[in-house]
This record gives C-alpha cells, sequence and structure tokens, in this order.
C-alpha cells in the first residue's frame, strides 16, 4: 500500500480501498455509517411501538405485530448498534491517534472484525424480518427460555447471527487491549493515558471475558430447539432459569461495555471546553476499572423476583449497590472539573453537560431497582424501561453524539452548522426527557412492560410518552441530518478548532493515512489545561 | 386517578412505601444537589474571552474520601432497610391459607384448599394472610398484584411463592409481567377481597342475590374469556392454535387419524375434558389443556350454548 504522508484518509476512492482498508480511521468510519444505519432501522420499530401505545386497544399494528415490533427494536438497538457501539467507531477512530501509534495492533484483525459484524448483522437483520418460511422474531431481545425454544419464529437464526457478531465484538476488545498495552508513544505512560483510552480498555476486558459465555449460551438455546436437549426445558429436566443467569451473566457486563466508552467521551470533552485539568484523572480511571470488575457480580439483579434463591437475593442486591460508589465518584468528579473554569457551552460540551445531568437520573433511578423491597413492585415494569433507556439513551447515545461533534472537525476535515446543531440538541433533550419521564410514574403505578394494550388508567401518561417519543425520533433526524450536511457542504476545519491538548489534535484534519510522519514523545498527560500563574 | 403511594390497602404494602418513599428523597436529593452545582458552575464560569484564567486544580484527595464514604454509607442504609422489608415479604405468616395457582398461556388458575378451582378471578377473604404457590403449565409468567405490592416470576420447573393480605374489601387487578407470547397484555386477573358474608356465601356458592341474572350463553361467553379459551380458538373464522368456534355446532370435522364426526354437544363436551381424544386434522395434539374436573358441568352447558350462538 502506498503511504504518502501527505494524503489524508479519506481521499481513497472505490470499493476496494474502503471494504479492504486496514486503516483504522476508514474501518472506523464504516463501522460509524453501518452502525447509524441500524439505529435508524431500529428507532423506526421504536416509533411504531409508541404508536401503537398512543392509546388504550389495538391502534394500528396487532398484538403479534407489537411484540415483532419491540423484538426488533431491542434486538437491532442492542446488537447491532449499541454494543459495537462508541468503542467501534470513535474508539476505532480514536484510539491509536490518542496513544502516538500509525494503527492498532492488528490492523488485519480490526478489518476482520467489521466483516465478521457485517456478516452477522446480515444474517440478524434477514431472519429477524423472517427467513423464507419463518416468522418475524417475537421473543424479545433478551431470548427467554422456555418461550424462545417454544416460539415458531425463526429464533436460531437470529440467535446464530448474535453469536457470530460475538466474535466481531471479542477480536475488537482484544485488539484494543493490546493496541493499549503495546502501542503507546514513548513517554505515554498508564498515568498519562486520556480517559477515553482508560474506558476504553474496561470496556475491552468485559468484551473478552463476557461475550465468549453469551456465545456459549446462544448455542446452547440453537442445540435445545433442535434437538431438544433439556438444558433449559423443565418436561426434559432442565431449568429455564439457568438460561436467565447465563443470559444477564454477559448482559449486564455488556451495559457496561455501552457505557463506559461514553464516560469516557465526557472525560475528554469536558477539559477542553472548560480550559480545566479534569478533576481526580486517577479516580476516574480506576473507577473505570473498578465498574468494570464488579459488573461480573452483579447479573442477579435481573432476577430477583424470577424463583432465585433469597440467599441471593440478597447478595446480589448488595453487591449491586457495590456498582454505584464507583459511579458516583466518576460523576462527582466531572462536575468539580467545571469549578473555577472557562466554560464554553459548544454542542460538544452541550451534550457532555446533558449526559451529566441525564446519567445522574440514570444511576438514581438504579437504587430502587438494586433495593429488594422496592424493587418487586418495579420489576419487569415502565420504570424498569424508563432507567435503561436513561442509561442507554441518555448515556451512550447522548455521549456517542458528544463524541461525534467532538471529533467531527478530525474526522472529516469539515464542521458542521453549530446553530443547528445546538437546535438539535435541545429537540432531543426536550423529547427525549418526555418521553421516559412519564415512564417513571407509570412503573410506580403498575404499568408492566411489553404490553401491546393497557388498561385506562395508563392512557394519559402513554399518550405523553408517545408525542415526547415522536420529538425524539424528529430530533434524530435533525441532528443527523446536520451533521450530513456538514460532511458535504461544511466549511473546511483547522486542525484543532476546539484548543485540545491531546495527540489526535496534533495531526491535520482530516489525519494522514499513516497518522503520524514520526512517532510522537509524550512528556506531559493530556490535561494541563489550566493557566492559572502560581505566586 | 388513584393515589400512587400509600393507598393503605395493605400493612406490608405501606411499609414497601415508605422504602420507596424513602428512595425517592434520596433520590430526589443527590439529583438537585448535583444538578444544582453543575448548572451554577455552567453559568457562573461562563467564558467571558480567550484570556479568562482558569485554576490548575488536577484533584483533592480529601474531598475523594468524602464523596467515596458517604455514598457507600448512605447505599449501605438503603441495602439494610431494603432487605429487612423485603424480609417480611418473603415470610408468610403462619396462619395464611394456600392457594394454588397455575399460569398458562393465557390466563390464570387457582385451586383452593377445598379443592375448588377458579380462573382469572382470585377470591379471598379480606384481612386474611394468604399464601400463593405458583407454577407454570408452558412458559414464564410473573403474577403481580400492582396495588399490593407483591410481585414473584411463576415458572415452569419450580414452585415460587409470594404472600399478600388485602386488609380491606375491594378489587385489585393482577398483571402477568413476564412476556410470555401474543396475548401478554390480555394475562390479566382481579383479586377479589370479600368481607366476611360475602366470603361465606362464596364458600358456599350461593349466588350473590344482588348479581344481574345472566343467560346461559351471556355466561358461557364469560367463560370463554375467563378460561383462555380466546387464547387458542377465534370467533370470526380465522384458525390459531386451535380452530375456530365459528360455526362449529354441526360442522363436519375430520381428524388426524382419518376419521369425521358432525360436531354436536356430546363432541364438544368430550373434547373440553379430554381434548386428546380426537385430534382435528391440521392441529397439533397436547396444546389444549384438559378441563376435566376443572369446569363444573354446569360451565361445559354454558360453554356449549355461547358456542351455538356463533353459527351464522
Ligand atoms: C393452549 C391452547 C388451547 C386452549 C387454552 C383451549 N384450547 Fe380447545 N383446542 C386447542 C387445540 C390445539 C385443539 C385442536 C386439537 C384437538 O382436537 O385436541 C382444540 C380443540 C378444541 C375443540 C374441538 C374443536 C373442533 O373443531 O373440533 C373444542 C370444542 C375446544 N377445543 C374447546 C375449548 C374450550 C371450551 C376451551 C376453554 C375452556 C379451550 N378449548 C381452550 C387448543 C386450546
Ligand atoms: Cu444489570
Ligand atoms: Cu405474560
Amino acid at each position: 500500500m502506498s503511504t504518502q504522508s501527505d494524503t489524508h484518509y479519506l481521499e481513497a476512492k472505490g470499493f476496494y480501498n474502503w471494504f479492504f482498508s486496514v486503516d483504522h480511521k476508514r474501518i472506523g468510519l464504516m463501522y460509524l455509517a453501518a452502525i447509524l444505519f441500524f439505529f435508524v432501522l431500529a428507532g423506526m420499530a421504536a416509533m411504531l411501538v409508541r404508536l401503537e401505545l398512543l392509546a388504550p386497544g389495538e391502534q394500528f399494528i396487532d398484538r403479534h405485530g407489537y411484540n415483532v415490533a419491540f423484538t426488533l427494536h431491542g434486538a437491532m438497538m442492542v446488537f447491532l448498534f449499541i454494543v459495537p457501539g462508541i468503542p467501534a467507531t470513535l474508539g476505532n477512530f480514536c484510539l491509536p491517534l490518542m496513544i502516538g501509534a500509525k494503527d492498532v495492533a492488528f490492523p488485519r484483525l480490526n478489518l476482520l472484525s467489521f466483516w465478521i459484524y457485517v456478516l452477522g448483522a446480515a444474517i440478524v437483520v434477514m431472519s429477524l424480518i423472517g427467513p423464507p418460511g419463518e416468522a418475524w422474531l417475537d421473543t424479545g431481545w433478551t431470548l427467554y427460555t422456555p418461550y424462545s425454544v417454544e416460539s415458531s419464529s425463526g429464533v436460531i437464526p437470529v440467535t446464530l447471527g448474535v453469536f457470530i457478531l460475538g466474535f466481531s465484538s471479542i477480536l475488537t476488545g482484544l485488539n484494543f487491549a493490546v493496541t493499549i498495552h503495546k502501542m503507546r508513544a514513548p513517554g505515554m505512560t498508564w498515568h498519562r493515558l486520556p480517559l477515553f483510552v482508560w474506558a476504553l480498555y474496561s470496556a475491552s476486558l468485559i468484551q473478552i471475558l463476557a461475550t465468549p459465555v453469551v456465545g456459549i449460551t446462544l448455542l446452547l438455546l440453537i442445540m435445545e430447539r433442535s434437538f431438544g436437549i433439556g438444558f433449559f426445558t423443565a418436561s426434559l429436566g432442565g431449568d429455564p432459569i439457568l438460561f436467565e443467569n447465563f443470559f444477564w451473566f454477559y448482559s449486564h457486563p455488556v451495559v457496561y461495555i455501552m457505557i463506559l466508552p461514553a464516560m469516557g467521551v465526557v472525560a475528554e470533552i469536558l477539559p477542553v471546553f472548560a480550559k480545566k485539568p479534569i478533576f481526580g484523572y486517577r479516580a476516574i480511571a480506576y473507577s473505570s476499572l473498578a465498574i468494570a470488575l464488579v459488573s461480573f457480580f452483579v447479573w442477579g439483579h435481573h432476577l430477583f423476583v424470577s424463583g432465585m434463591s433469597n440467599w441471593s437475593r440478597w447478595v446480589f442486591s448488595l453487591l449491586t449497590f457495590a456498582v454505584a460508589i464507583p459511579t458516583a465518584i466518576k460523576v462527582f468528579n466531572w462536575i468539580s472539573t467545571l469549578y473555577k473554569g472557562s466554560i464554553q457551552l459548544d454542542s460538544p460540551m452541550l451534550y457532555a453537560c446533558a449526559f451529566i445531568f441525564l446519567f445522574t437520573i440514570a444511576g438514581l433511578t438504579g437504587l430502587p431497582l438494586a433495593t429488594l423491597a422496592t424493587d418487586v413492585h418495579l420489576h419487569d415494569t415502565y420504570f424498569v424501561v424508563a432507567h435503561f433507556h436513561y442509561t442507554m439513551q441518555g448515556g451512550t447515545v447522548i455521549g456517542l453524539l458528544a463524541g461525534l461533534h467532538f471529533w467531527f472537525p478530525k474526522i472529516f476535515g469539515k464542521m458542521y452548522n453549530e446553530k443547528r446543531a445546538r437546535v438539535g440538541f435541545w429537540m432531543l433533550f426536550v423529547g427525549f426527557n418526555a418521553t421516559f419521564m412519564p415512564q417513571f410514574i407509570l412503573g410506580y403505578m403498575g404499568m408492566p412492560r411489553r404490553y401491546f394494550d393497557y388498561l385506562d388508567q395508563f392512557a394519559d401518561l402513554h399518550f405523553m410518552s408517545s408525542i415526547g417519543g415522536f420529538v425524539n425520533g424528529l430530533a434524530y433526524l435533525f441532528i443527523l441530518g446536520n451533521l450530513i450536511h456538514g460532511i458535504i457542504k461544511g466549511t473546511a476545519a483547522e486542525k484543532n478548532p476546539h484548543g485540545s491538548l491531546s495527540l489526535e489534535w496534533t495531526v491535520p484534519s482530516p489525519p494522514p493515512l499513516t497518522n503520524f510522519d514520526e512517532i510522537p514523545e509524550v512528556h506531559d498527560w493530556t490535561y494541563g489545561y489550566g493557566n492559572e500563574q502560581h505566586a | 386517578m388513584d393515589k400512587i403511594l400509600f393507598n393503605g390497602l395493605s400493612e406490608l404494602g405501606t411499609h414497601v412505601d415508605r422504602v420507596h418513599v424513602f428512595i425517592i428523597a434520596i433520590m430526589a436529593f443527590c439529583f438537585i444537589a448535583c444538578n444544582a452545582v453543575l448548572i451554577y458552575f455552567m453559568l457562573r464560569y461562563r467564558r467571558k474571552g480567550p484570556d479568562d484564567v482558569t485554576a490548575s486544580i488536577k484533584g483533592n484527595h480529601l474531598l475523594e474520601a468524602v464523596w467515596t464514604i458517604i455514598p457507600t454509607i448512605v447505599v449501605l442504609i438503603v441495602f439494610v432497610y431494603g432487605v429487612r422489608v423485603w424480609g417480611d415479604m418473603r415470610k408468610p405468616p403462619e396462619n395464611a391459607m394456600t392457594i394454588n395457582v397455575t399460569g398458562v398461556q393465557w390466563a390464570w388458575r387457582f385451586e383452593y384448599p377445598d379443592g375448588r378451582i377458579e380462573a382469572e378471578d382470585l377470591y379471598v377473604p379480606a384481612g386474611q394472610p394468604i399464601r400463593l404457590n405458583m407454577v407454570s403449565n408452558d412458559v414464564l409468567h410473573s403474577f403481580f398484584i400492582p396495588e399490593l405490592r407483591v410481585k414473584e416470576d411463576v415458572v415452569p420447573s419450580q414452585y415460587t411463592h409470594l404472600w399478600f393480605q388485602a386488609d380491606y374489601e375491594g378489587v385489585y387487578n393482577i398483571f402477568c409481567t413476564e412476556y410470555c407470547g401474543d396475548n401478554h397484555s390480555y394475562m390479566l386477573g382481579k383479586v377479589h377481597a370479600l368481607g366476611p358474608e360475602a366470603w361465606d356465601r362464596w364458600v358456599r356458592r350461593v349466588p350473590d342475590p344482588d348479581a344481574v341474572q345472566l343467560s346461559p350463553a351471556e355466561r358461557g361467553a364469560k367463560l370463554y374469556s375467563k378460561w383462555g379459551c380466546l387464547g387458542c380458538h377465534s370467533t370470526d373464522g380465522s384458525p390459531n392454535i386451535g380452530p375456530t368456534f365459528k360455526n362449529l355446532m354441526g360442522r363436519s370435522e375430520s381428524f388426524a387419524d382419518g376419521s369425521t364426526v358432525v360436531v354436536d354437544e356430546n363432541y364438544i363436551m368430550e373434547s373440553i375434558k379430554q381434548p386428546n381424544a380426537k385430534i382435528v386434522a391440521g392441529f397439533k395434539p397436547d396444546q389444549m389443556p384438559a378441563f376435566e374436573g376443572q369446569l363444573s358441568q354446569q360451565d361445559i352447558t354454558d360453554l356449549i350454548d355461547y358456542i351455538k350462538t356463533l353459527n351464522e
């Protein structure tokens, strides 16, 4: 491959130069296009769900169609969008640049994991919407047995697709972990690493350790369906709760694969736009690791009313509270970073501050769910739906948007329209809260989740939530439209428009194919922003 | 709209709601405190110009210690409070009356100590602790009485249990809260907490004098939804898990073994009591639960009268 430092990575034309490029920036960009595509698809399913729930009774789709719609929404959002999410996109693009490397440790493996992702995604989508002769998947993204064993829909192909996707995730995690260990520029010590890198590192560890478990679980499910082996089927001596345990052993830690990188993005943005060193660098870095570790021991909080033993119920409750502490530490440190700063509320910073705001809601509403006496009432109601949308959308998606706006000039060498970016932000902020705030109250009132129809007493709040949902949906179209417009028509971006001290901003925008002509030498940490004169 | 918390319907529910309010207070305090500081900083330190002087503070060990220790203490208190109240929720009082619950797609069955079986409607004496011993016939379900703050999954592999006590007469919702397929949102029921007189009448099966008298076909229509027949049998001609009831009476039905029969009262009775005796062609055996011993002869007659009304 010809590597001239004056050609930037976007210049390549043609299918081959993109789809078979091992350049981490191109791979990151392809991932971005792919996951945003699925985000829009899954979002459309969400709109269908909210349309149906506008009023009690059947509105637009029948009960089976509704079950398919929320399954499509959940499965695509989780497996195709949010799990690859920030690491595969911004992580791929930024990680080597931030640590002063020319690429990730295994560039070809990186391309392979992209292709595995494409393959898995194609299988999942094709089988979700009904392979020939089979019905659309209607099990919910959680695939709980025995329903997923009995359902006449295409459980096996979807499961197979997710199984394949798992390898993409494992390989990316492996690649990043090795990259962070081995590819740091001279002087880039662990304690000088940008916090986004720490977050990617923590998430990578979870990807490597947890994903194989779900892979095996899914294989067991396929065998159960194909051969009736009896792992999860009570009449054959199996236990459906075993599946729940296996499933959440992966799917709880995976929540942190989703949220830790978003936290990392926020920790990058705050110091730049406040012109302040990050507050409590080590506390933030180590709390990422602590969260990753503890996240493996809390899966049981999804089973508080599932027929687990009383003993394990309270142990899991206690362990779940243990996650709250490193999370709280992060929030306090982010907020303290703003103290005595010089704060510029551009769109990336607006998103970062909104992340903190929404994340406090997400985190705090975890308390009544971790508490046994109160979780009994709230479990599997709309309270849970609202809680995890505050973490996943209010946290991860807002974090992704913060990062996209922040690194946009670096990625594309162009600027988006800042005014419209702010309008889009406020639309999203209002629409999002209008959708999910009412759902907390619905949860306290006892409205169960995954209900096609509901009693009249829930109608007003559902109506409000649906209206909010439509604003929420429109906001995304507006925001993405503005970014796409920026890619096509935006003005040329400077090398370092936000005044960041991190290494990725020392190279031209967009970066040359080889990143750095010479590997930089690092003499200080990334956050030396304060300009106060010491007496 | 009902009062969301502290509806005063059960003592245990009130204890649970105290935990709810305690946590809501903590959530509100932390939310307001964090975000007040956040928004204050955002406004107070807004950039005035490129020459703003900013502090070089990198952290503060004392602060880190404080905001590690205080949240730890707070969550421990919440945890202990939650476990204590929950402990009472898991221990049914000794004088509790046990009722067996079976979840099926998509209906609830209740079996009383004297062998009596009910569907959809759970009748209990008010003021008496009730222990539910629950199991599922098919997939996962979850038994939830929101007003009384109790919930527990209903699983095919093991018995699960919960207990509650409705302190006052009244009717409360039962929801299925674990996704169980097409009619998940219709797997509903009611708890009827009866006063001493009404309970006595119910036990002795004396019809409620105030209740409106229904015709047999009307009673049959109620039984059709109450016992979950609607989950498998349509009334509009569309096939479902089982054959449609439309134009069933008098239809010539062919079976998996090749034989045929003209549907009459006796055939329907047999089909309800022992569905596997004859399998309708094109449908699977072992799908329909046998209602032998669950439905009284009177119930079956009412159902047949209802099915007759579905002929055009
Ligand atoms: C879980 C699904 C299910 C439920 C619930 C169910 N059935 Fe069925 N039923 C079936 C199936 C499947 C068949 C056809 C197979 C067979 O003949 O056993 C059937 C057959 C029948 C037949 C014979 C129909 C014919 O066309 O010959 C009658 C009558 C019947 N059911 C009545 C009832 C009544 C009354 C109830 C409610 C008290 C009920 N079923 C509940 C699944 C169900
Ligand atoms: Cu979890
Ligand atoms: Cu259900």
